[in-house]
């Protein structure tokens, strides 16, 4: 799954470049937004006298997923120390999130397997964006070899690996259906968050089942990741 | 360029740009984590929500991402369903890929 990011990554620097941006700023953006949706709607807003209210706001609005990420993977790794914890936030993206999550439902999250799931995705995106910016034109129709598939399709199975936590079929059923109507209202991208947030307050209303099933539904879960990752 | 303020031209500089959109990024990643770190036990409402997130949110984004999709990829995400129970993660990623670049070369994609 490394690399599954990285045809992102030089589309991305493609895209800046023709934006006008330089490759330094190409380069800083994927080392410091670290973030490939927001990336790809701030060089959609790159035009000089840059609005920045608009891009910021806009940067803001596609990684607001990542509060609850943050709040979600903090409760594995309350042991780290804070500058441990800081370092990680910095590197919590999807993929990161999704493994990260996985990892924790059959065994504890360490600062090893975090840092090496984070560097390699990162040194990656860096280097993706990189080439890029230099041989754009060479990336062009990724579809044929279905790049853009991989990722929905990743997310789709991290999904389905979470299927024996409570409350999961009704939860991915009211975020999915949740996400489009948003999608179709309010408008991107506020539908991920906005679909992710109905599904995971009716899992707040309908509060959690004995702990014994949770316990029992665990261990399933565990049998079952142990050879997922 | 003499009619603008400094802080318009800073303001308007790409790094300036760049650098405040990174900052707001981290504190969506940092945020959540620090909002939680207030609560000594945890609520047994708000445990139940943070177990649905991983989910929930991957779900808001796999859902409309597979809708403006076309039958090659939906035909693919079922398959895709259906070995979840019982291969592993690599699996239910790269076969439906394969699929996927398959009936596009048919034309089917």
């Amino acid at each position: 799954m490394l690399f599954a990011g990285a045809p992102f990554g030089a589309l991305f620097g493609a895209i800046a470049i023709e934006q006008g941006m330089t490759q330094g700023q190409a380069l800083l953006m994927s080392a410091t937004i670290y973030a490939g949706a927001s990336q790809f709607v701030a060089i959609g807003l790159w035009d000089i006298p840059l609005p920045t209210l608009t891009i910021i706001l806009s940067v803001f609005a596609v990684n607001f997923r990542h509060l609850l990420y943050s709040a979600s993977i903090a409760r594995h790794i309350g042991h780290f120390s804070p500058g441990g914890k800081a370092v990680i936030f910095m590197f919590l993206t999807d993929p990161h999130f999704g493994a990260c999550e996985n990892r924790a439902q059959h065994a504890p999250l360490t600062l090893a397997y975090n840092l090496g799931l984070a560097v390699p995705l990162y040194l990656v995106w860096i280097a993706a964006t990189w080439v890029g910016t230099v041989f754009g034109s060479l990336v062009e129709n990724p579809e044929r070899l279905g790049v853009d598939a991989i990722l929905p399709f990743y997310f789709l199975g991290l999904v389905l690996a979470f299927r024996h936590r409570a409350n999961w079929f009704p939860v991915v059923v009211i975020s999915g259906v949740g996400a489009l109507a948003v999608q179709a209202t309010i408008g991107e991208p506020w539908h991920i968050a906005g679909g992710a947030l109905i599904g995971v307050l009716f899992a707040a209303i309908r509060g959690k089942p004995p702990s014994g099933a949770d316990q029992q539904s665990r261990q399933d879960a565990s049998a079952e990741a142990s050879h997922a990752d | 360029m003499p009619t603008e303020t400094l802080f318009e031209t800073l303001w308007r500089d790409p790094l300036t740009v760049i650098l405040l959109a990174a900052a707001l990024t981290y504190a969506t990643r940092a945020g959540g984590a620090i909002v939680l770190s207030r609560f000594a036990s945890l609520p047994r409402r708000l445990e139940a929500a943070l177990d649905a997130i991983p989910a929930a949110v991957l779900t808001a984004i796999v859902v409309p991402a597979l809708a403006v999709m076309g039958p090659a990829e939906w035909l693919a995400a079922a398959v895709a369903v259906m070995l979840s129970y019982r291969f592993s993660l690599v699996v239910v990623v790269f076969a439906p890929t394969l699929l996927v670049v398959l009936l596009r070369y048919l034309g089917l994609g």
